[in-house]
């Protein structure tokens, strides 16, 4: 048969295939999926598209309908399908990266594909194959019934999208995904292969003794991979802790009955042991979370979705579980030491991956806002000079002051600072030594005796910046956030620097009046109210509904929670301001979350709350991983990013009568805009 | 089930920072001293039990930061309080004159029903240094403790463990029998209550 001019020749068709623009079933619009060749063209050249019924004439319709029930062999020529109206659409073969797909369930009925492409910006709707009213697939299940056959090795669920990727199959390379069961690639490249379907993810064997130590290995890939939280695990563990006769028996222990004794401390005994529990359930269920129900579950108790994430989204996430090297960090410049890729795409590798030890140095003091992020090495020589310089003079300042009697302010100030940087992490290796010989200025009992030399450098800084910023001066906790930066840098300016700039940021901890304290505990407690309300209703119970316990966590960003390591990690994560600049408080909120079932089972006084919270010593807990809690973070955080949306959308339908429960405290979580507050004038004390 | 009913004594220890706040309760509580205690941020508590005479106690002490600003978000802990522990540094005189300020902010704070009673312990801390650099004499602190009252007054060292012990005797006796006198009054008011209920419940099984 001769090739029509201007024409397609369809290859494949798959009628009533839907879209689902809402969760009204009258919105549905019905069309068709297909696979055209030009002209001429090769496998590699297939389009894939749908277009909706509405769009078609009545020829082609027909053409269409013709299409979809013909044994192969028949050949239908069409006009380009078009690609107008909202949801048909268009793409070559070639360009498609992944397709997942969703067989059809009692949950969801009709079985759905997903079509990704490679280009993230390109974003197709599901494709719902409703199999009941589509001809051709009613008539393979009746041949398929027919021809049932006991022995036959075809077990999977029988669907119209399975018959499209049977046919796609035979087009090009479908490659299932060993992370994710539901993606198949699409003629993937090695690449693609490594990263999602990475050979040391072994399928699960039941049986095996270490079956399970083998999944926790591999579940952090899997977790990653999926963005995906434990939560849904909690609700199990919970129902088990209730139940355990464990539980009970523990309860009669002498040991227990002896702790038990001691007012109610045995209360915060007994839910530590059950936050061990529950990690240990936690990562023995790791082998459940892929399977459907789980996912269903995780949607229930977070309302996200994983399946809305794009292969492209899960890759990211997948690359960007590795801390970013010094090696890579240098590679996002160019040679005049210019960021060749853009700010944003650096803050998203930086905010899921972290930074390796050795990358620290160099990138902290861009991070912090010292280094602007279009300098170049030159221009940052140059400035690092200006710093220098600027430096001497502030602390010139100082100096004179040591000797004058007089001053009472710088007195108390100085002393301030003396006997907090002589209680600063003291078990960090740089900070333990006596390394400096006798003074024979002091008394050896005298805070001012300062004996090592690193300590000697924390107090000029502070010291420095008392005068840099004379209106706040240094106030209590301002040690423990520039430890850490001085630890990295081991530079005196730079670090010096580097912290006026986290404090322009932190500075609303440490007002005379507390106000940026108490806004951020304000913010902190309507987040809980709006994302967790049960919880929320607990900690009235407690008389804790003030977050008082969370007081140290936000002061100085989780650093007496939190391991060295974990804190440095958290803080550079913090400082991209990715999503919001209050990212903190969704830190907070996650860590309120992962202990929410476990304090509403176990505590129910004020005082045991906060021993509960004060004792958290979250990176030596069995299990603890940082990035599991950013993780649930960062989802809580979308969440709470859509749910807003979704109910400015609701009020703004409302003709605005109905006011938002959204209010400017809330809102301002979505900023990225940093908040200032700043002490209008000195106060000592 | 024991009927004997548990007795919970409610400490707070209050004073300037870096008097040593933390560090005499970790002496007490847990018999050593650390130089790598860091600044208090927020408030905490450590129980300890205690037996005095022949009754068990437990002490519940509260430790909170010693900056001033910090204090105004902390106060909800102080209510219920059996006695309340002031504390200097020998070595420091601003902190023995901000003494009276702390029991001032405490009494406003902390709502006790009968202020000229409620029990106040001082303490003079760090006397284990030169006697050079004791810049508050033992005689002006008891001078100070006998016009606010009579006042306990103790001079210790948190870091040589040094009339720890003493101290914090004094501090439960103080506490259990402030507990005491307003048990007396629950008691009291409990009494009132069975009576009403007995009336209602006509079965006693
Ligand atoms: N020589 C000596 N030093 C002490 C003694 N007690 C505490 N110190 C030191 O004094 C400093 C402050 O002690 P902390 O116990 O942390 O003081 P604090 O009152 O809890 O201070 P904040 O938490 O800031 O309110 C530390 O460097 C201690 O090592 C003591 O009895 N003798
Ligand atoms: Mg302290």
């Amino acid at each position: 048969m001769k090739w029509p001019a201007g024409k397609v020749k369809l290859v494949f068709v798959k009628s009533k295939v839907y879209v689902h623009p809402s969760r009204r079933a009258q919105d549905n619009i019905c069309g068709f999926l297909y696979l055209y060749a030009e002209q001429g063209s090769t496998d590699s050249d297939l389009v894939v598209g749908w277009v909706p019924e509405s769009f078609l004439a009545a020829d082609e319709l027909e053409q269409f309908k013709q299409a979809d029930v013909s044994a192969s062999g028949e050949v239908f020529f069409v006009r380009r399908p078009s690609t107008g109206g909202s949801f048909s659409w268009q793409v070559p073969l070639r360009a498609v990266f992944s397709i997942q797909h969703r067989p059809p369930s009692l949950g969801t009925m009709n079985g759905s594909l997903l079509f990704n492409t490679r280009s993230s910006e390109e974003k197709l709707p599901w494709m719902f194959f409703h199999d009941v009213e589509c001809p051709s697939t009613q008539a393979s299940e009746r041949q398929r019934v027919k021809d049932f056959n006991v022995f036959g090795v075809g077990t999977e669920l029988f669907w119209g999208g399975a018959q499209f990727l049977e046919e796609l199959g035979k087009h090009c390379v479908l490659e299932r995904s060993t992370l994710e069961n539901s993606v198949l690639l699409v003629n993937p490249t090695q690449d693609d292969l490594n990263n999602f379907s990475p050979t040391n993810v072994e399928k699960p064997q039941y049986g095996l003794k270490n079956f399970s130590q083998a999944v926790s290995e591999a579940r952090w890939n899997v977790l990653q991979a999926l963005a995906r939280v434990t939560t849904f695990a909690r609700s199990h563990v919970n129902g088990a802790i209730r139940d355990s006769s464990t539980l009970k028996s523990l309860l009669v222990h002498p040991e227990v009955q002896k702790v038990n004794e001691d007012f109610d401390s045995a209360r915060i005994y007994l839910a530590k042991w059950a936050l061990g529990v529950q990690e240990e359930a936690d990562r023995n269920r790791a082998q459940m979370l892929l399977n459907e129900e789980m996912r269903q579950k995780l949607y229930k108790e977070m309302g996200i979705d994983c399946n809305k994430l794009s292969p492209e989204e899960i890759q990211k996430a997948h690359e960007n579980s590795r801390p970013v090297s010094l090696l890579e960090w240098s590679g996002f410049f160019d040679s005049t030491g210019r960021l060749a890729i853009t700010v944003d795409e650096l803050k998203d590798r930086v905010f899921h991956g972290g930074l390796a030890p050795e990358a620290r140095p160099e990138a902290w003091p861009f991070l912090l806002g010292v280094y602007p992020w279009d300098s170049s090495s030159q221009e940052r020589d140059d400035l690092h000079k200006v710093m220098v310089l600027q430096y001497d003079m502030l602390k010139s300042r100082w100096l004179p002051k040591l000797t004058d009697e007089h001053d009472e302010y710088f007195k108390d100030q100085k002393f301030r600072i003396d006997k907090d940087v002589q209680r600063t992490d003291r078990s960090m290796d740089l900070f333990k030594d006596e390394d400096l010989p006798p003074s024979d200025d002091y008394d050896n009992d005298d805070v001012a005796n300062i004996k090592n030399h690193h300590l000697q450098k924390l107090q000029s800084i502070l010291l420095t910046f008392n005068e840099y910023n004379d209106k706040l001066g240094y106030v209590q906790g301002m040690n423990d956030l520039l430890s850490p930066i001085y630890v990295i840098l081991q530079d005196e300016v730079l670090s010096f620097w580097c912290f006026t700039k986290f404090m322009d940021r932190m500075e609303r901890n440490f007002l005379s009046d507390q106000r940026g304290m108490k806004d951020q505990m304000t913010t902190l407690n309507e987040l809980t109210q709006f994302m967790l309300p049960e919880f929320y209703i607990h900690l009235e119970k407690c008389d804790s509904s003030n977050l008082f316990f969370m007081f140290r966590m936000l002061l100085v960003w989780f650093k007496r929670e939190f391991s060295w390591n974990d804190t440095v990690h958290l803080w550079e994560v913090l400082w991209t301001d990715f999503y919001s600049s209050q990212f903190h408080l969704f830190v907070s909120l996650a860590i309120l979350q992962k202990h929410e079932r476990i304090v509403m089972a176990h505590l129910t006084q004020f005082d045991q709350v906060l021993k509960y919270f004060n004792e958290l010593n979250e990176s030596q807990t069995v299990g603890f991983k940082l990035n599991e809690l950013l993780t649930r973070a960062e989802l809580l955080f979308l969440k709470f990013r859509n749910t807003v949306s979704v109910m400015d959308t609701y009020s703004s339908t409302d003709d605005g009568s109905a006011k938002s429960p959204i209010d400017d405290h809330l809102r301002k979580l979505l900023s990225r805009e940093l908040v200032i507050q700043k002490e209008l004038q000195r106060v000592s004390g | 089930m024991s009927s004997r009913k548990k007795t919970l004594l409610k400490v707070i220890i209050l004073g300037d920072s870096g008097v040593g706040k933390t560090s005499l309760m970790q002496q007490f509580v847990n018999g050593k001293f650390s130089q790598q205690y860091k600044a208090t941020i927020g408030a905490d508590f450590l129980m300890k039990e205690l037996v005095l005479d022949d009754k068990t106690v437990t002490m519940q002490l509260w430790d909170t930061a010693g900056q001033e600003r910090f204090q105004s978000l902390g106060v909800a802990f102080y209510r219920g309080a059996d006695c309340c522990v002031l504390v200097y540094d020998v070595t420091n005189p601003k902190s023995f004159e901000n003494v009276s300020l702390w029991r001032d902010e405490f009494l406003v704070q902390a709502n006790v029903k009968n202020p000229e009673n409620f029990p106040f312990v001082v303490i003079g801390n760090k006397i284990d240094v030169d006697e050079s650099k004791k810049l508050v004499s033992l005689k002006k602190a008891q001078q100070f403790c006998a016009n606010l009252g009579n006042l306990p007054l103790f001079q210790t060292s948190a870091k040589e463990a040094v009339n720890i012990d003493q101290a914090f005797d004094v501090i439960a006796r103080n506490a259990l029998q402030q507990e005491e006198n307003d048990e007396f009054q629950d008691e009291f008011n409990d009494a009132i209550n069975i009576n009403l209920e007995s009336e209602n419940q006509g079965c006693a099984c």
